[in-house]
């Protein structure tokens, strides 16, 4: 089975990143209206990218030219094909990819003005992901994004990181907002389900068939049926 | 002869069917029809319009009945009628299929305003050359991390009923704390 999807769903920089950590091999098609581009992985490193356009003042794009480019697609959709074989005959990317992937968090650092996203509150339940906080050591953040995003190896609000650092509501807020748009900090949308979940339905309490005698019922007929 | 409930849901093509034929036995029982909509046949030919049935028979006086939900959106208010009562529920993640992730998480939400049961979240189709990692997956999802996500290939009965497993590790950890009360009928 392919990957497939939109780049909304799965950002180009999260592909790259993911591609690389898990070693893939294949080729990644794109298309976004009128342009069409690929991407080949070999070990998970992307050593050769084609990006065409049917508008012909648009010259064809390839190598590092091309993934750049890519990675201002904020749409458009993607299939990954895992291939066995080398089916690939040139290599026009020669650079690791994680110093790709590096250069293309640096840039939108620079380029991104923190706006604030609407869902965005002080209690919004956040996390940085460990590998994100590892690409957040090698790019260009200032003292307090970098303590935040820290902080944020531990799910967290910002009311809470308010609550334990010197930094006031809006300047928590605004570095939040641009770890965000770097992609190193996402929000913990489901973060209020553990606790609903701590309520044991009905079922669970009674007193014919107690819980725990139930489930290793359960778990000893899996077992045998597993052995069998 | 009582019984007990473990709902299986995800969303459409996740391989709930799968995970209940590799769970259950006895030969399940489907409600599959030919699919209608141009998009969704691309996914798979037949899809579950009623539910998915499966049982495993715990002991002589006791079985845990297996309920797979239909996949789509527009089915939704069967998710209500399957999902009371029930001791747990698996929820099914397609990981070669980013798009469904926003609906997942829909859904993981959905059945949290239904049932207060414990679940566990499975990434299925892992022996997929394209899917994608359960961690990654877990952060698209929005779970915190006391919700991991699991691995799961629901067409290995190893790989299902590892997952079960962890829901009735969830199932053990989570009603320890609640003292055993009553004398209520287990039967649902």
């Amino acid at each position: 089975m392919t990957l497939k999807g939109d780049l909304i769903d799965l950002p180009l920089l999260d592909i790259l990143h993911i591609f690389q950590r898990d070693g893939r091999n294949g080729r990644l098609s794109l298309l976004k209206g009128r342009e069409r581009a690929v991407i080949w992985f070999q070990c998970g490193e992307a050593i050769n990218a084609l990006l065409i356009s049917d508008d012909s003042q648009q010259p064809p794009r390839v190598g590092e030219e091309a993934i750049f480019a890519l990675a201002h697609w904020p749409h458009g959709s993607f299939r990954f094909m895992p291939l066995i074989t080398d089916e690939h005959d040139r290599i026009t990317i020669t650079r690791p990819t994680m110093q790709l992937i590096v250069e293309m968090l640096q840039q939108r650092a620079q380029a991104s003005l923190p706006h604030l996203p609407p869902d965005l509150t002080m209690d919004t339940a956040l996390r940085a992901p460990l590998q994100m906080i590892d690409l957040g050591t090698r790019i260009d953040l200032n003292p307090m994004e970098r303590t935040i995003l820290h902080i944020l190896r531990q799910q967290h609000t910002p009311a809470q990181i308010v609550a334990h650092t010197h930094l006031t509501p809006e300047q928590v807020l605004c570095a939040i907002a641009r770890l965000i748009d770097l992609g190193l900090v996402a929000t913990v949308t489901l973060a209020d389900l553990p606790d609903q979940q701590l309520v044991a339905p009905v079922p669970l309490r009674t007193k014919q068939h107690s819980t725990s005698k139930l489930v290793r019922a359960i778990k000893r007929r899996l077992q045998q049926l597993h052995a069998a | 002869m009582a019984t007990y409930k473990i709902v299986v849901t995800g969303t459409y093509a996740a391989g709930k069917s799968l995970f209940i034929r590799n769970a259950s036995e006895i030969e399940v029982v489907e409600t599959e029809a030919p699919v209608s909509d141009p998009y969704e046949r691309q996914l798979k030919a037949y899809t579950t319009i009623g539910l998915d049935f499966g049982v495993l028979q715990i002991d002589k006086e006791h079985h845990l009945f297996l309920f797979g939900t239909p996949g789509q959106e527009r089915f939704d208010f069967m998710w209500e009628h399957l999902a009371i009562g029930c001791l747990g529920y698996v929820v099914l993640v397609d990981s070669c299929r980013p798009a469904d992730f926003g609906p997942t998480s829909r859904l993981i939400r959905r059945f949290a305003e239904i049932t207060s049961a414990p679940f566990v979240v499975a990434a299925n189709k892992q022996d997929a050359l394209g899917a994608l990692p359960p961690d990654y997956i877990q952060l698209r999802l929005g779970l915190p991390d006391s919700i991991p996500v699991l691995p799961c290939i629901a067409h290995e009965m190893s790989s299902v009923h590892a997952v079960l497993f962890a829901l009735l590790d969830r199932i053990e950890a989570l009603s320890a704390a609640v003292p055993e009360v009553g004398d209520e009928s287990s039967t649902h």
